[in-house]
């Protein structure tokens, strides 16, 4: 198997575990078990954040990238209910647990966005003419001018 | 770490997005923007800058980064905030934001939604004298 499909099915495998993970910890109904799942959620996600850097993703193919997007933005949706969920939560520990939850749901939202804006059209095109605007001759002294 | 210069001028579609955004309820961008620029100045890599990879067809020989900035007029703290993407003129150390958006927290991640904003900017864009 190429170095792209085994990266592709690692970060799947990656995403689908961390959903799993933060629907068990939605759903549960312990409040200890709760907490211990919530623990397991931040650490799941730390792994397939860390695990999507652009380096990875560029060596993926267009199909698994729209395929991985998928994926992630089923992830992101079950994460951000966890975390409207958990402004009502009056539990310190639980509170303390979804800060960090709170932050990498925000980073794996950016990440969605790159994979999604990345493959359209329309954005690159802009990115394309903001590009050559800026790379057309100018005079020095507009640089250091903020 | 790496310093660089920042030429927020060289864009007109970032002079664009800014001056439209400040007249649509984010009064604070001006100052949001130059906090962040202060702090990337000393580091390229500061503002959770992460790399965008792209082809040399759309971004020449820059390299393109997207930055956080906070938001100060919104209540929702180092959260949402804004966004902006830049290209970085490596060789001569010069970087040039180009489009700025504001995040909401806790904002769906659908693919509509994100080409929903990205079809309010390019119509900002469109629309401006």
């Amino acid at each position: 198997m190429c170095t792209a499909a085994v990266t592709f099915y690692e970060l799947e495998r990656k995403s689908e575990s961390a959903k799993g993970w933060a629907l068990a910890a939605r759903n549960a109904r312990n409040a200890a078990i709760g907490v211990i799942l919530t623990v397991v959620v931040s650490k799941a996600l730390d792994r397939l954040v860390d695990a999507l850097t652009p380096d990875r993703l560029a060596l993926i193919s267009r199909e698994n990238k729209f395929e991985l997007t998928s994926h992630l933005q089923e992830l992101h949706s079950v994460l951000a209910a966890c975390c409207r969920d958990s402004q009502h939560e009056k539990g310190r520990v639980v509170r303390f647990l979804m800060a960090d939850i709170e932050n990498r749901t925000e980073d794996l939202g950016d990440i969605i966005e790159d994979l999604v804006l990345s493959e359209d059209e329309q954005f690159k095109a802009l990115l394309s003419d903001c590009a050559k605007r800026i790379s057309a001759p100018t005079k020095p002294e507009l640089i250091e001018r903020m | 770490m790496n310093e660089c210069k920042i030429d927020a001028t060289r864009s007109p579609q970032f002079d664009i997005l800014r001056e439209s955004w400040k007249n649509s309820g984010y009064p604070s961008i001006d100052d949001d923007l130059e906090e962040a620029f202060k702090s990337i100045r000393t580091n390229v890599q500061a503002c959770q800058c992460k790399p965008v990879i792209l082809s040399k067809e759309v971004l020449g020989d820059s390299l393109l980064f997207k930055y956080r900035a906070k938001n100060k007029a919104s209540r929702e703290g180092s959260r949402g905030g804004w966004r902006f993407y830049a290209l970085f003129d490596k060789a001569n150390g010069v970087l040039y934001p180009i489009i700025v958006y504001p995040k909401k927290a806790w904002q769906d991640a659908s693919t509509e939604l994100i080409k929903s904003c990205l079809a309010e900017i390019v119509a900002i864009l469109r629309n401006s004298p």
